[in-house]
């Protein structure tokens, strides 16, 4: 999911650690759009997010020596931005794991959705994403829309690998119930 | 686990980071990143202020070096045309009259590069039977020093006749070793340890002498100022 990275991405961020003031408007015109859309889909809030913005590049320009190519730089201001996200919800007293009493009712667990039959829109995902609670939102996202495994949300989140599987399954499934009620509404 | 969902998802991935963040947010970014900015600055004038420091460094060594280049040629000029009464009258020796014992540490310095020291002066000194080496020179620029010293220290003949003779004699003891040191030369298998006695002999004899002059002019300053004091009185 990660998006190949071109030369001049790297040759930006060199240029940001040499201190050049131009270079970090330029990374942040580059990335600010993807890490803002990917904080909003986990905090579900528009000032929220856009803090989240504020400090996760504040903090990644003042680390950015300590960026070591492990990943791409893309991916490393993800993580600064997923993790902020998460503390934002966690700081709010908004549960991340202890969901399912939430959401448990309005689900046939085991009986999947007829996803084939469902006419998928962006639009509609978009909202139905939104309505989600936060742990199912969280996951969610996490994996369908940033494309991290069950291990990495796992360890993102310090939860067991198992709850990340259920929590998906169950979040994708009220995900497609949202999208069919919305649909026949 | 790639349903339907998932691929709409991934194909249609783009279509999802459709909203914009406020052009406020980077207002306060760089509001954030400004103070920084303005930190760096002092850094860098740091450097600046480290190249100011090893400029005024160079430009002291410059003129230390041009002022005791100066002064010694002053010196060798006037040990080559000495004249005794001109010595005398104590103002036209500006180093050597310095009657401290910061002199001596001028002599070690000088030391230092002896055979720098002009050779072309044929003034009759105790290394002329010397080989011309390094040491040698280094004793010829002593013995004139202490000559120099020497010719101070008899203005205080007449006034001082006694302080005089008990002050050239403590001299005189340290000159006596050196020429038995000298005699001992050519004849020593250990060159070097010889010479390097005569040397440290002759430096003795310069601090001595730094030391008396310094007691000359401590008792010539009392006496003045007592003198101004009675004047005063009267």
């Amino acid at each position: 999911m990660e998006l190949s990275v071109p030369i001049q991405h790297d040759e930006l961020v060199e240029r940001c650690r040499r201190g050049d003031r131009r270079s970090f408007g330029e990374l942040y015109q580059k990335y600010s759009k993807a890490m803002y859309n990917t904080s909003l889909r986990i905090v579900n809030h528009t000032a929220d997010a856009e803090d989240v913005l504020q400090e996760s590049f504040v903090d990644a320009f003042a680390a950015i020596e300590s960026f070591a190519y492990k990943s791409t730089f893309g991916a490393w201001l993800k993580r600064i931005v997923i993790n902020k996200s998460i503390n934002t919800l966690r700081k709010k007293k908004m549960d991340i794991i202890d969901i399912d009493k939430t959401s448990a009712v309005h689900l046939p667990e085991e009986d999947e959705f007829d996803e084939e039959g469902l006419k998928l829109k962006v639009e509609e995902i978009k909202k139905a994403v939104k309505e989600l609670p936060n742990g199912y939102r969280t996951v969610l996202t996490l994996h369908l829309f940033e494309g991290y495994d069950q291990e990495e949300i796992a360890e993102i989140l310090q939860i067991s690998h198992a709850t990340v599987r259920t929590q998906y399954m169950r979040a994708k499934q009220k995900l497609l119930f949202i999208i069919k009620q919305g649909g026949l509404s | 686990m790639s349903s339907p969902l998932e691929k709409f998802v991934l194909e249609n991935r783009e279509k999802f980071d459709a909203e914009t963040p406020d052009p406020k947010v980077w207002e306060k970014i760089s509001e954030r990143l400004n103070p920084e900015s303005e930190k760096a600055t002092p850094i860098r004038t740091i450097p600046f202020k480290r190249w100011l420091a090893a400029a005024a460094v160079i430009v002291m060594i410059g003129i230390t070096t041009i002022l005791y280049y100066s002064l010694r040629q002053n010196k060798a000029t006037e040990v080559a045309g000495k004249n005794p009464s001109q010595i005398d009258s104590n103002n036209h020796l500006p180093v050597i009259n310095i009657p401290t014992d910061t002199s001596t540490q001028i002599a070690r310095k000088e030391a230092v590069a002896p055979q720098k020291i002009n050779s072309g002066n044929q003034d009759p000194s105790p290394s002329k039977e010397l080989p011309e080496t390094g040491e040698n020179k280094e004793m010829f620029y002593y013995a004139k020093l202490i000559e120099l010293k020497h010719e101070e220290l008899k203005t205080l003949e007449k006034d001082e006749p006694l302080l005089y003779r008990q002050f050239s004699g403590d001299v005189q003891k340290l000159d006596s070793v050196y020429h038995s040191l000298k005699t001992q030369l050519p004849n020593n298998s250990n060159r070097e340890q010889v010479i390097e006695a005569m040397i440290s002999n002759l430096q003795l004899q310069i601090g001595l002498l730094n030391k008396q002059l310094d007691i000359i002019k401590k008792i010539k300053h009392s006496k003045k100022s007592a003198y101004e004091k009675a004047y005063k009185s009267v």
